[in-house]
């Protein structure tokens, strides 16, 4: 047992843990209707655009939180935009890069250049001040209320299109509801795991479930199990073995996964199989 | 319901897929009750027609009123049964959890279904003859057992007006029956319903009036008159063999229509 308290008694790994299980939660629950949907690149994409938003309001001392949302919907918007003049990825890809860029440069004019790229990078778990953590338990908290009330408009819009078009429930109002959610988690996941590894904790724990499971309520159960699994047995990972948290986190997730694809192998459930 | 009032009325319809006008001024009305076959060649505009009745294809010009509301903007209930689903049958659902699909509306925003819902969807799925396949995941499913929970999401939705786009295409003998039983039980409760099909001979023998498209409405009346021979010949013109005969006229299409006779 000592080896399970015992790093417990520094309070930033008791915020690092809380943090980081909040956003093993919200990321999965999320990232439930990011694979179901297919959205995986623009997940990555949002994750990464957010950077310059985060470098403003660094350099000028404002709440990380707020500059990274504002770019996130503005990425979101310009990506919106774009796809009407050329293909969904490409838009993505264009705006991705460039966001991230511009990100990189405005950071690259602060002296400590590479440790703040490298925590906005790949996250700061063990540096997330209870302020921080009130502010993310305040996103994810927002972000889990607002996906409960429209869970089965999102699926549905999620399963087909064509249904929810006949059926004339908003699917714009649905489609920016969904992007505004995914802004809001990524930034939440931030300090986590950073926005490169976003993605990660957004797509491998649902992935992992839909493996097992064959309803998208369990999947996301099973998605927020994983998710929180992951991030306890990440941070434990990173205390005793000396390495980055983020990247711990992320690694037992991908471990998850591969299990799940032997195990589900050996059910012979049947999967991707063509209509 | 009142059986002669009337269910959906189009005015001076024209509607543009993918840049080009693929139907022209339609105008025409269907009263309750009635069983309404679309026939015509591919390309006819069938399709097209009812994804401008659903709200999928934006009006070009005229409009559509479904029982005194105009869909583009009024909450109507139309079911559709596209001729292709193109969904991820990897989608971790059941077949119960697709009908249910269909009750969001009557379920609305913020709650959750109500044992009433269920039971519509019960029975939704015991008219197709999928009751005992309601908690399999979709992915399980044959092709034709997938149609026939699509048609059962229509129906749960209890809409007055229902539209089928090729209901027949490609589905095995089993589904086939089960939609035609189907169909006769939608007469019974008076569900007006406008079915696309290929198949002259089915048109002739389900339909109360039949719509004769090509690009636009060439006929719409009663089967003997909406296909006489020379409404055929102006919608289907080369493609077309009319033999006329004492008994009847034997019609040979040699597009992807069936022969039938009349």
């Amino acid at each position: 047992m000592e080896w399970l308290i015992g790093p417990l008694t520094y309070p930033f790994m008791i915020r690092g843990l809380l943090a980081a299980m909040l956003v093993g939660v919200v990321c999965a629950v999320l990232g439930t209707y990011v694979v179901l949907r297919g959205m995986a690149f623009f997940g990555d994409a949002l994750a990464h655009a957010i950077l310059p938003g985060v470098a403003v309001a660094y350099l000028a001392r404002w709440p990380l939180s707020g500059g990274a949302l504002a770019a996130g919907l503005l990425a979101a918007a310009a990506i919106g935009y774009l796809q009407n003049r050329v293909r969904e990825d490409t838009a993505i890809g264009i705006v991705f890069s460039g966001a991230f860029a511009l990100g990189i440069v405005l950071l690259s004019t602060v002296r400590t250049y590479t440790v703040d790229l490298t925590h906005f990078l790949f996250g700061n778990v063990l540096g997330v001040s209870a302020a921080d953590l009130i502010v993310m338990a305040a996103l994810s908290g927002g972000v889990l209320l607002l996906t409960m009330a429209f869970h089965k408009e999102l699926v549905l819009v999620a399963f087909d299109p064509v249904l929810a078009t006949v059926l004339r429930l908003p699917t714009t109002f649905l489609r920016y509801l969904l992007l505004l959610l995914l802004a809001v988690t990524v930034v939440a996941a931030l300090q986590v795991v950073g926005v490169a590894l976003v993605v990660a904790m957004l797509v491998t724990p649902p992935a992992t479930a839909h493996l097992l499971v064959r309803r998208v309520g369990p999947m996301m159960g099973l998605a927020a199990l994983l998710g929180i699994l992951s991030a306890v047995a990440g941070l434990y990972g990173s205390y005793y073995l000396n390495i980055p948290s983020g990247p711990a986190m992320v690694l037992v997730c991908t471990g998850m996964f591969l299990v799940s694809l032997i195990l589900s192998r050996r059910a012979g459930w049947p999967r991707r199989r063509n209509p | 319901m009142a059986e002669r009032c009337e269910v959906l009325r189009v005015e001076n319809l024209t509607v543009a897929y993918n840049g080009q006008v693929a139907l022209r001024d339609a105008t025409f009305t269907v009263l309750g009750g009635e069983r309404v076959a679309v026939v015509g060649p591919n390309g006819a505009g069938k399709s097209t027609l009812f994804k401008a009745i659903v709200g999928l294809l934006p009006v070009e010009s005229g409009w559509v009123e479904v029982i005194g509301c105009d869909p583009q903007r009024e909450r109507v209930s139309v079911g559709y049964v596209p001729q292709r689903e193109d969904v991820d049958l990897t989608f971790p659902v059941t077949v119960s959890d697709v009908v249910m699909m269909g009750r969001v509306r009557h379920i609305g925003w913020l709650r959750r279904p109500s044992r009433r819902d269920r039971e519509v969807v019960r029975w939704a799925l015991e008219q197709v003859g999928l009751a005992e396949l309601a908690n399999r995941p979709l992915g399980e499913l044959s092709g034709g057992q997938v149609q026939r929970a699509f048609i059962a999401r229509a129906l749960a939705q209890e809409a007055p007006l229902m539209l089928m786009d090729e209901p027949f295409a490609g589905v095995d003998a089993a589904s086939e029956e089960a939609i035609l039983h189907l169909l006769d039980r939608l007469r019974e409760r008076r569900v007006t319903v406008l079915l696309a099909t290929h198949d002259l001979q089915m048109a002739t023998q389900w339909s109360d009036r039949v719509l004769l498209l090509n690009g636009a409405v060439i006929a719409y009346g009663p089967p003997a008159e909406a296909l006489c021979s020379d409404a055929l010949r102006r919608a289907y013109g080369e493609q077309l063999t009319l033999w006329e005969h004492e008994r009847g006229t034997l019609v040979l299409c040699d597009g992807h229509c069936s022969g039938g006779r009349r």
